[in-house]
C-alpha cells in the first residue's frame, strides 16, 4: 500500500538522508580521545562491537542522542 | 502547520548541499582533465578568499587564479601531457549548510593517485604515486550560485607507488616551490602530514551544524 506524503514529510525524508550521510562521515572522526581502538585483540567484528559499547558508555558521548537507546526505552 | 517560508528555506538548504557536492566534484574533474583554467571561476569574487595548499597559503581576490592558472599550470612543466595523471576522490562527505542558507562548511577525506614527469630530476622520469589528503572548505552563495570561499587542502601523505607512507627514507622529491608572481602569500597552513610520529588527534574534525557564519 503506498502512502501519500505531505510536502513537509518529503522534505523531512530528504533532510534525514543528508543528516545520516553527515553522521556516518563524522563517526570515525568524533571518537572521543583515548577511546578508538581500545580493543586491539580478537576478531575484527568482536573489536567493533566492544569499541561501540565503550563509545556508548564514554562520558564524552551524549547517550541521550543515541536513537537506539531511545528506541529501547520506548519499547 | 508548517510555514511555507520555513519549508522553502529547508528545501533551499537541501538544494545547496547537492549543488556543493556537484561543485566540488566538478572541481576535481577539471583538475583531473588538466583544465585548471576553469577552476578560478568556481571561487567567490571577493577580497577575503583563503586557499591553503601543501605548497603555501594564498590570500585575496586573485588567490584561485594564482594557484590554478599560475602555480599549478604555468609554473609546472610539461606542456606534453602524455602519461600525466591526477585523480583526487571526494569521500566521507560532511556538508553543513548554515541555518540561514547563506554559507556552508564541508569536509572530505580524499584518496588520490598521480603520475608525473619529475622535470626537476635528471632524465625527467615518469613516477606514479599515491596522494591522500583532506579538504576542509567553506562556501558562500554569490548571486544565487554557490562558490568556494575558503579552501584547505591538507596532504596526509604523498608516497611512491612501491613504498609505504611509513617509510620516510623513500620520500619522493618535491617540485621547486612556486616563486615570482605565483608565489604564496604565506607558508603552508592547516597541514597535518603523516609521519612515524603522527598524532591523529591533530586532524581537523568535520564541521558541526551552525546557524550563521561567524568568521574563520
Amino acid at each position: 500500500m503506498s502512502v501519500e506524503l505531505t510536502l513537509e514529510q518529503r522534505v523531512e525524508r530528504l533532510e534525514a538522508v543528508h543528516e545520516i550521510q553527515n553522521m556516518m562521515s563524522k563517526m570515525p572522526r568524533r571518537t572521543p580521545p583515548g577511546v578508538a581502538s581500545i580493543h586491539r585483540r580478537g576478531h575484527p567484528l568482536d573489536r567493533i562491537c566492544r569499541d561501540t559499547q565503550v563509545m556508548r558508555n564514554h562520558p564524552a558521548v551524549d547517550a541521550t542522542k543515541d536513537p537506539l537507546k531511545e528506541e529501547r526505552k520506548a519499547a | 502547520m508548517t510555514d511555507i517560508a520555513d519549508l522553502e528555506l529547508r528545501i533551499a538548504r537541501l538544494e545547496a548541499a547537492r549543488e556543493i557536492e556537484n561543485l566540488m566534484g566538478r572541481f576535481e574533474s577539471y583538475h583531473a582533465a588538466y583544465r585548471n583554467e576553469l577552476i578560478p571561476a568556481m571561487f567567490a569574487d571577493r577580497d577575503d578568499l583563503i586557499i591553503e595548499m601543501p605548497f603555501g597559503t594564498y590570500l585575496g581576490r586573485d588567490a584561485a587564479r594564482r594557484v590554478w592558472r599560475g602555480a599549478l599550470t604555468e609554473d609546472i612543466p610539461p606542456t606534453d601531457l602524455s602519461g600525466e595523471y591526477v585523480e583526487h576522490l571526494l569521500t566521507t562527505p560532511v556538508i553543513e549548510v548554515a541555518k540561514d542558507g547563506m554559507t556552508a562548511k564541508a569536509a572530505w577525506i580524499s584518496p588520490g593517485a598521480e603520475a608525473h614527469h619529475f622535470g626537476w630530476e635528471e632524465g625527467n622520469p615518469l613516477k606514479a604515486f599515491w596522494y591522500w589528503g583532506r579538504y576542509n572548505v567553506d562556501f558562500i552563495k554569490e548571486d544565487g550560485a554557490w562558490k568556494i570561499w575558503h579552501l584547505t587542502h591538507s596532504a596526509t601523505f604523498i608516497t611512491d607507488y612501491h613504498h609505504s607512507y611509513a617509510e620516510p627514507e623513500h620520500a619522493l622529491s618535491t617540485p621547486p616551490a612556486p616563486s615570482g608572481r605565483h608565489a604564496p602569500d604565506a607558508p603552508p597552513r592547516g597541514q597535518v602530514p603523516y609521519s612515524p610520529t603522527f598524532n591523529p588527534g591533530d586532524l581537523p574534525v568535520a564541521p558541526e551544524p551552525y546557524d550563521t557564519y561567524e568568521g574563520v
